[in-house]
């Protein structure tokens, strides 16, 4: 008997790519749903080719199928085609392993990468046939978490899911789970496993607490409803990342996914503490992997997989204290079966080019720097440590090396941004084609030197010192970057630049999303049923009608974006304890008016406040005295 | 050393187009620790290709690819460790050594065979009649004067006489095996599911390619039933080169030339 598929032959003949539904990889794991006691599945709310790409599932999807009492399977979203089919015939959304349907399990795990999946959220649950709302689920329904980076500012998704974890899935999921089976086995009410969720560190139940606003709309109270549920929600660390869940066996899809190689996390958290990223102080402490455990890995992980290709993850790569030793390892060991070597973008230098040189063909690959903004003084105000002089001695080494291609990379609209720093980015651009014309005699050039600038539009997030920042709205984003494509043109070497901007609709979105309260559940619910899917996707994006959401809410959508907010302020992610505190926040958005610089980690500790967390090898413990 | 490798593909891997079998199977290498050659030049790739493309919904059960490996090694053993690494709807049947003077498979390929089966959940489209005339029906479509279809190409449709191109049609296994003179190695299809209607080999290569629907429809038409591509599950058997066979020229079975086909593992001397 062949496998049998939730999907019939006529259904999956009919949509783009039916790989996406099928399962049955390579490493797939295969368990009976029978003699299991839970049924997880975990989702990457986007679709199959992007979900595949993410290492944090997979981390998770080993972790969890390590004990034999659970079985983990995935999903992924439909694409649209599927979508409109599955919506006409009501068929039930399934995991891609047992082809059963989502409705049936005991758990929905949905990662929270980016802000605008959270109609995609409301997709897989209807899909599902699972009520979109925590409060319209019944016993029988699976328990829908959260979690990843998103899930740090749960509330505006508050009203869909029963269930957040906070912080890296490493650490209490088991702890979880074990709940559940004595939950189970008692027999008891939804209610009381909820209550008994709460209890454990870093998980928020968010019907446990009761919400009030202010007159002019900003939070005043935010406080548990129940004595189980505690006032102060702490971020999970892995304290031992060389010792913990590494998903040797990863999955191998049939088709090209976005991420088609070995990955191997080098590094959690980064040292630098950008003032505009998240990341950066999200994942702090600053945690490397051991390099032998690396190296093992990356040998298995080859092995097993059978991939072709292999790169490092991690924030910053360069801070990676034994890179040399890991990327010549990798190289000299793979490099001639045929197995290549990828690696992140690196600060460019002796060591970047030489392996860069190695790995790469120099005329068709690039060099990237990420300088972010495009004067010194702006650099100083988002903490970037990279100098105009850093960049230009690392092209000219690039192009007496045979490079041609660069990148640059910036945000527009960060805070106390004025004119003339982003007119500063034009003429870095156009100081990068003149140290290549300058230095590099005729007869050596090939060709023009191409540089490629491109420029996001900076959304002010939580849990960074921005997050009091007001967010330019899209027409002064507009502005911005029509005045930064004229300077662009007024360059000497105009001819050599060629520059890049991100669309201004969704950017503001993601700004109202990234730093909303509880009251935007409605509207996401609202514009997720006028039809809004897949917003991240540029051709599925509809402005209007989540403009009209947010009308047929009364809610004022530049509320969340186009006001500076005070000091203390009660901020809807408050309840959360990312170990980075608040007053470490605020100092740094002081020293960026100041525009003073804050060294990195390495450099001298700043006192950010997560040394409270005993992590093992952290960059913090060389400041414990 | 040049390796032929039969595989096969079936149940859910219908689902997979050409470029990710092709992917599948260059990552199934590298998880073995079978050496394939690698091509020259700076992204040097593995020296796989293969013998046809099969289109997504269709199942095989006798596929060919051509692999160069380094070393040289059993043929069991290259099956028995590629097996070990791959899953239970793609596998390999059978590994034959090949000449180094040998064409690829997708070179010499001149015809193939196929299992043609009516979907279970759709038999009620076509009614007892047609099952009872199934074999009177083959007969007669066999026996017209010449059967015209349709060929499509992206720049023009043309009708053309396909009957020469029909080698064999049988409605039962057992006599198709009778004709061909073969056995065929598809213990892996689920011939408890899908009930074949008939067999058929087809002109298959560079040159003239028949495709099974094409058949299908020009016999459904002869049977005066409706056809749809979604009726059918269609398994490919087995395929074939043609001794005789010579670059650019199709033989049949009553060309002037007559075509004297082998499986593709059996037969590399062309
Ligand atoms: S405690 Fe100090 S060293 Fe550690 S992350 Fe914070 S600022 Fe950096």
């Amino acid at each position: 008997m062949f496998r049998k598929l939730a999907l019939s032959d006529d259904v999956l003949l009919s949509v783009e790519k039916p790989a996406r539904y099928i399962g049955n990889e390579i490493n797939m794991i295969k368990k009976d749903p029978e003699k299991v006691d839970i049924r997880f599945c975990m989702c990457f709310p986007d679709v199959y080719e992007i979900g595949m790409s993410h290492l944090g599932i997979q981390i998770l999807y080993d972790m969890f199928n390590s004990r034999d009492d659970i079985y983990c399977e995935r999903v992924y979203s439909p694409w649209p085609d599927l979508d409109k089919i599955m919506r006409e015939k009501s068929l039930p959304l399934f995991a891609l392993e047992s082809q059963d349907p989502i409705k049936d399990f005991d758990f929905l795990g949905i990662t929270l990468q980016y802000e605008m999946c959270y109609t995609n959220v409301l997709q897989i649950l209807d899909l599902s046939q699972i009520p979109l709302k925590a409060s319209e689920r019944d016993g029988d329904m699976p328990f829908v978490i959260g979690g990843g980076p998103c899930s740090y500012n749960p509330e505006p998704i508050a009203d869909f899911f029963d269930l957040f974890y906070i912080g890296e899935g490493e650490t209490v999921f088991f702890e979880l789970m074990d709940a559940y089976k004595e939950w189970k086995k008692n027999g008891e009410e939804r209610l009381d496993f909820l209550k008994r969720a709460a209890k454990i560190e870093g998980i928020y139940v968010p019907s446990l607490y009761d919400v009030t606003y202010n007159e002019d709309g900003t939070l005043k109270t935010f406080i548990p409803n129940t004595k189980e549920a505690s006032t102060v929600i702490k971020k999970q660390v892995e304290e031992d990342l060389t010792n913990t869940y590494y998903p040797t066996k990863p999955l191998v899809p049939y088709m090209k996914v976005t991420q088609d190689r070995v990955v191997l996390e080098i590094q959690r958290g980064c040292i630098r503490g950008c003032r505009f990223c998240q990341a950066g102080m999200l994942y702090r402490p600053t945690r490397p992997r051991d390099v032998e455990v690396l190296k093992e890995y990356a040998k298995t992980m080859l092995e097993s997989t059978g991939h072709e290709e292999i790169t490092l993850s991690s924030l910053s790569s360069s801070d990676y204290e034994d890179l040399g030793e890991l990327v010549y390892y990798l190289i000299n060991t793979f490099n001639k079966k045929g197995i290549n070597v990828a690696l992140p973008s690196l600060r460019i230098d002796e060591f970047s080019l030489d392996v860069m040189s190695r790995v790469q063909d120099i005329r068709k690959s690039s060099l990237t720097f990420a300088p972010e903004a495009g004067s010194q003084r702006m650099r100083n105000v988002i903490n970037k440590g990279l100098t105009e002089q850093d960049i230009l001695e690392g092209a000219l080494k690039a192009f007496k090396g045979g490079w041609n291609r660069v990148k640059l990379y910036f945000m527009l609209g960060l805070p106390y941004e004025t004119y003339d720093d982003i007119e500063g980015i034009a003429k870095l651009a156009n100081e990068v084609a003149v140290t290549y014309y300058e230095n590099i005699p005729k007869e050596k050039r090939k060709g023009k030197v191409q540089i490629v600038a491109s420029s996001s539009i900076f959304v002010p997030k939580p849990f960074t010192p921005f997050q009091w920042a007001r967010m330019n709205s899209k027409e002064e984003a507009r502005e911005k970057r029509d005045f930064l494509k004229g300077k662009v043109r007024e360059q000497l070497n105009q001819k050599s630049i060629k520059y890049n901007c991100h669309d201004t609709f969704t950017s503001e979105l993601e700004g109202v999303l990234a730093r909303g309260d509880r009251r935007l559940c409605d509207v996401i619910l609202h514009a997720y049923n006028s039809g809004c899917i897949f917003d991240a996707w540029t051709e599925y994006f509809n402005y209007d009608k989540w403009i009209e959401a947010f009308d047929s809410c009364n809610l004022d959508y530049n509320f969340y974006i186009d006001r500076e907010r005070e000091k203390d302020e009660l901020f809807p992610w408050d309840f959360i304890d990312s170990g980075v505190t608040k007053e470490f926040l605020w100092r740094e958005n002081e020293r960026a008016k100041a525009e003073a610089v804050t060294p990195n980690c390495r450099d001298k500790c700043s006192g950010c406040g997560i040394m409270k967390y005993d992590a093992k090898n952290s960059f913090c413990k060389k400041w414990i005295n | 050393m040049k390796y032929r490798i039969k595989f096969f593909k079936i149940g859910s891997m219908k689902f997979i187009g050409h470029l990710d079998v092709m992917r599948y199977f260059q990552k199934a290498f590298r998880r073995t620790d079978i050496e394939v050659r690698l091509s020259e030049g700076f992204s040097p790739h593995q020296i796989i290709s293969f013998a046809s493309p099969l289109g997504i919904g269709l199942m095989t059960t006798g596929d060919y690819l051509d692999v160069e490996l380094t070393g040289d090694l059993e043929t069991d053993y290259i099956r028995e460790e590629l097996n070990a690494v791959m899953n239970d709807e793609i596998g390999v049947i059978r590994v034959s050594k090949l000449e180094d003077f040998a064409k690829t498979s997708m070179a010499v390929l001149a015809a193939a065979d196929y299992t043609v089966c009516i979907k279970p959940e759709k038999s009620e489209h076509f009614g007892n009649d047609f099952f009872e005339k199934l074999q009177d029906n083959i007969k007669g479509y066999l026996a017209q004067e010449e059967i015209l279809v349709t060929k499509k190409t992206k720049k023009s449709e043309r009708v053309m006489d396909i009957k020469d191109n029909i080698y064999y049609m049988e409605s039962n296994k057992k006599s198709f095996e009778e004709k061909t003179g073969l056995t065929y190695t598809d213990e892996s299809f689920d011939y408890d599911y899908y009930k074949p209607i008939f067999f058929i080999r087809l002109t298959h290569g560079s040159v003239l390619n028949i495709k099974p629907e094409t058949v299908i429809e020009s016999f459904c038409t002869y049977a005066g039933v409706k056809f749809d591509s979604l009726f059918f599950q269609l398994n490919r058997l087995e395929m074939f080169a043609d001794k005789n066979g010579e670059k650019g020229k199709v033989n049949t079975m009553n060309s002037e030339v007559k075509c004297e086909l082998v499986s593709l593992d059996r037969w590399q001397a062309i």
